[in-house]
């Protein structure tokens, strides 16, 4: 599979899966991505680097977006509370993102290169 | 790398890591669920911002209802059936307000620990010992569930559960998240909860153990001096004569006179004072009173020829406010007002008719009685008899760890509780059963001062002065609750269950005394104080005793200090005529009447002195050319309110306090002002730890030395940097109390005894909302609440009207009497209900 519909294919997964299911549907979509790439190195990269960027993006939508100004006074609190910065926060939920999507796909690339025997155990 | 390996180390540490970041640490949420974009803490909770336009149907309506938000985030509902607002406001306060309300029931329920964690522990104890949620269970279970009331509170329940049926866990309020659990179903009975717990807000409090301490410690004389009976007020709320209440064959130990109170401090105290204890009684008693003002003036008493009234409930500032702003229009029904979250009607506010307004009676209505238990503490000696106690054992769940085991007792007098280690059975009106949400649901609809009386009927608790005013021009004021008939011993010290002669409502004394006049044991409806168009064409209200010295019914010893009411007769009684804009400006005052009696004091003890420190001479003089007003921009006001929270102080602690440095409770302010007035050689001016014997002004001169020195070590040697905005500030907690989702402390004028009341230095308690509204055609009138409508940290509108409050600015009241009344671009959404079809 050519390398583009890969990260088309990983983009979809990450979106679909942090969407309705969370971190954990990042981990599943991770896996995915791990299995698609049949690579737990390559998925881990894939998926963690889509994951981080869709959460990071998502996060900085919300507290910077025109329709809700107010929730940036709210990460501001929220802030305060923590003693952190809000960016921290932000950081904090890519950060999230970035490890369950990766480990997610390097779970996916690991079970498929388990699953799938090598040549020279084929038949002839 | 063997397979097996190979794939075992990412399922180890992918299952690690989904299992650490799913789970909560101690009292921090999951970071999976509070971290993630879409639902956790950057997902705004439904209701947070507000679309411009939504419609929805809802089982419970029998018709249509819209709903106008304006800019303030001011619901105007239009409904086709008076019987769908009280699940359209059910919906709106869930809305804006749900986790206040959940807050508030789990108080009273005893189950905040649940959520919150062992920390919330010695609150729901407290809640489920002294018996709030048992009282208000039985309160629902005796209503008259056939009552429209009663079928409103059913339809504000399936308002509210309506909105939580439609919740995600996304859209949850952030405070729901922070905590980790979802929100509860609402019950009608916690609307019962929620009045029980403004009961314990405005008249949970009893000064008797307070005096048995002081009674184990000091002479009775010397009692006798300080904690007199407070007979005679300056301002009464009801000056005149109460011919019609007058019932000679009542015996003089009902009335409190000096003579009886001298007798009951020369018996011993119910316990021994055991002052190694770590729970004192509050030194400064007053302070924790919470007041409020309201005021009227009627037809011939108002500029415009239309009566006129203004009420600014005093609460503790938090976010949000307890008070949610509606403008209610249906067929019967049209009212606009202050609501609480967590019941159906307006609590203060106005209809076509009528407008009234609130302020709480400090009467004395907790009683304790020192209670012998028997040995299995299974019954109990109350008056010379042994009787079983009524005992449930209740388990509360902690958050965290094992549910704590408590028991509830209950006697015939009251719920059993440990103070200090002795066992008292306590006396509250709270406890009984009142149909409070029957009166605010009756006033709603009042159409003059008869509808009015009438729904006050039905009151009990917490006791407060109710304002009229009617379109007709007519003024009026009400004390309305259960007034215990009771002899004044029960104000100064715990009673003696066993001991038949020392009782309350209901025990053989009081049935022997009184049961000819006044069988239920409590001041009948009409004798309670009230007062209909009276001839100075106004009335008011501050917290102050209520009665004249003739009034024949003891019904406490100390009220709040009355000088809020001597300023509000000072303004209404001045000769002229009221308008709509002097009650605002009367609201607003900052003039201290205690300043002016103390100030020129203060001048007459420096007046002979050689004052050789160049500030303190500074300050003296500053004060010379003072007017009493208490404005952010002053620099006398911080001289002062410096010295008298000194003062009070320094006068008091050296005689109320012991070598440890615990304190006894101090004699009222009213007390230490008479002794300025009257007796400036009294011996509680002098010092008793010098050789000297000091008199008032060598007090003075001492203690306001030491306020100025104070203030030149916090603000520096230049008086002009010492204006009250920098000394004096309002602060107002989240209700949880996060940092952050509070607001910045905020230069505030204002003192205690202005009627723009501020008490002490960190102001958190005040004028919770203002209200001043004109009974004309068309109503007008001008609000403001503390905060704002929602309950939403960072929401616009949780604290957008904080700013306004501030600045003693008000927003014009829009009371519509259709959609088109208000103005597109006031509106910021349209929300449409529709029933099921």
């Amino acid at each position: 599979m050519r390398d583009s519909m890969q990260w088309l294919l990983t983009i979809a997964f990450i979106v679909l899966g942090g969407i309705f299911f969370g971190a954990i549907g990042l981990a599943v979509a991770g896996a995915m991505t791990g299995w698609l790439v049949n690579s737990g190195k390559r998925g881990f990269g894939m998926s963690a680097f889509i994951a981080a960027i869709f959460w990071l993006v998502l996060a900085v939508m919300k507290t910077t977006g025109k329709k809700s100004p107010q929730l940036l006074a709210l990460a501001g609190s929220l802030a305060n509370l923590s003693g952190a910065k809000v960016w921290l926060l932000v950081l904090i939920s890519a950060l999230i993102a970035f490890f369950a999507g990766g480990l997610g796909g390097w779970l996916g690339g690991s079970l498929r290169q388990v699953m799938s025997r090598p040549a020279s155990e084929q038949p002839a | 790398m063997p397979k097996t390996l190979k794939l075992l180390l990412p399922v180890i540490l992918l299952g690690g890591y989904v299992f650490f970041i799913y789970r909560p640490f101690n009292s921090l949420p999951p970071p999976a669920k509070f971290f993630d974009p879409l639902r956790g803490f950057l997902q705004p909770a439904a209701g947070f911002t507000h679309a411009s336009s939504i419609e929805m149907t809802m089982p419970a309506l029998k018709g249509s209802v819209k709903i106008l938000l304006d800019r303030r985030g001011v619901p105007h509902v239009f409904a086709e059936q008076a019987e769908d607002l009280p699940a359209t406001v059910g919906y709106l306060h869930a809305r804006e307000r749900l986790f206040q309300m959940e807050l508030i029931v789990r108080s009273i329920k005893g189950r905040l620990a649940e959520v919150l964690g062992v920390a919330a522990l010695p609150s729901d104890r407290f809640f489920l010992e002294n018996g709030f949620r048992d009282a208000a269970d039985r309160a629902m279970a005796a209503a008259d569930h056939s009552h429209p009331a009663y079928q409103a509170l059913e339809k504000y329940t399936a308002g509210i559960n309506h909105f939580l049926a439609q919740l995600s866990p996304a859209d949850y309020p952030l405070e729901y998240k922070l905590l980790n659990f979802s929100p509860s179903r609402w019950e009608p009975q916690n609307s019962a909860y929620l009045l029980k717990y403004m009961a314990r807000q405005l008249s949970w409090h009893s000064s008797e153990l307070a005096f048995d301490r002081l009674r184990a410690a000091f002479a009775p004389e010397i009692l006798q001096e300080l904690f007199s009976v407070e007979n005679a007020s300056p301002a009464p709320i009801y000056p005149g004569l109460f011919r019609d209440v007058f019932i000679p064959r009542i015996p003089a130990l009902l009335w409190g006179t000096a003579g009886w109170q001298n007798n009951w401090f020369q018996q011993p105290p119910t316990r021994s004072g055991d002052y190694d204890n770590e729970v004192f009684h509050d030194r400064d008693a007053e302070a924790l009173l919470l007041g409020s003002n309201n005021w009227a003036v009627g037809a011939t008493k108002s500029a415009s020829g239309h009566a006129i009234l203004a009420n600014d409930p005093h609460l503790g500032h938090s976010l949000p406010n307890y008070w949610y702003e509606v403008d209610l229009h249906a067929p019967g029904v049209e009212v606009y007002g202050m609501t609480l979250p967590g019941a159906p009607d307006v609590i203060l506010g106005f209809n076509r008719h009528i407008a009234w307004g609130a302020t709480n009676c400090d009467w004395d209505v907790l009683d304790y009685y020192k209670i012998e238990l028997e040995a299995s503490g299974q019954s109990a000696y109350i008056e010379g008899r042994n009787e079983s106690l009524q005992i449930s054992a209740e388990k509360i769940p902690v958050k965290g760890q094992a549910p704590e085991e408590i028991k509830i007792r209950w006697s015939r007098i009251g719920p059993v509780v440990n103070r200090d280690g002795v066992d008292y059975a306590m006396r509250w009106t709270g406890h009984l059963s009142g149909d409070e949400y029957r009166v605010f649901h009756d006033l709603n609809r009042a159409k003059n001062f008869s509808d009015f009386t009438a729904a006050l009927r039905n009151y009990a608790a917490p006791a407060q002065n109710f304002a009229y005013v009617d379109r007709a021009g007519n003024v009026g004021m009400y004390s309305a609750g259960l007034m215990p008939i009771k002899t004044a011993a029960r104000s100064f010290g715990a009673g003696d269950a066993n001991d038949s002669t020392q009782a309350w409502p209901g025990s053989p004394v009081a049935d022997r005394i009184l049961s000819t006049m006044w069988p239920e044991g409590f001041v009948p409806f009409e004798k309670l104080p009230h007062v209909f168009n009276p001839p100075e064409g106004f009335v008011q209200s501050a917290n102050q005793k209520p009665t004249p010295e003739n009034y024949p019914i003891f019904y406490n010893w100390s009220f709040a200090a009355p000088y809020r009411g001597v300023r509000i007769r000072e303004i209404l009684s001045a000769g002229r005529k009221i308008s709509l804009d002097d009650m605002k400006a009367a609201q607003l005052d900052v003039h201290s009447v205690v300043a002016r009696t103390l100030t020129p004091v203060i001048l007459e003890a420096f007046a002979k002195a050689n004052v050789t420190n160049a500030t303190v001479a500074a300050a003296v003089d500053s004060l010379r050319a003072w007017d009493f007003n208490f404005y952010t921009h002053g620099v006398a006001p911080t001289i002062y309110h410096s010295f008298w929270e000194m003062f009070k102080e320094g006068i008091w602690a050296k005689h109320f306090q012991t070598a440890d440095g615990k304190t006894f409770m101090y004699p009222p302010r009213r007390v230490l002002l008479a002794l300025v007035k009257e007796q400036p050689d009294s011996k509680w001016f002098d010092n008793p730890k010098t050789p000297a014997v000091e008199n008032l002004f060598d007090r003075v001169r001492e203690i306001f030395a030491a306020s100025v020195t104070s203030l030149y070590d916090e603000f520096g040697a230049d008086l002009s940097a010492w204006r009250y905005e920098k000394y004096h500030k309002v602060y107002a907690d989240h209700i949880l109390r996060l940092p952050g989702f509070g607001i910045d402390p905020a230069p505030r004028d204002g003192e205690d005894f202005t009627l723009n009341v501020a008490g002490g230095r960190e102001v958190t308690h005040g004028p919770s909302m203002r209200l001043v509204v004109e009974m004309s055609d068309p109503i007008r009138g001008y609000i403001v609440n503390f905060g704002g409508q929602s309950g939403h940290p960072g929401a616009p509108h949780y604290q957008d009207q904080i700013d306004e409050w501030l600045a003693g600015k008000y927003f014009p009241i829009r009371f519509a009497t259709n959609p088109q009344d208000i103005p597109q671009e006031e509106i910021e959404e349209t929300v449409y209900l529709k029933p099921k079809r």
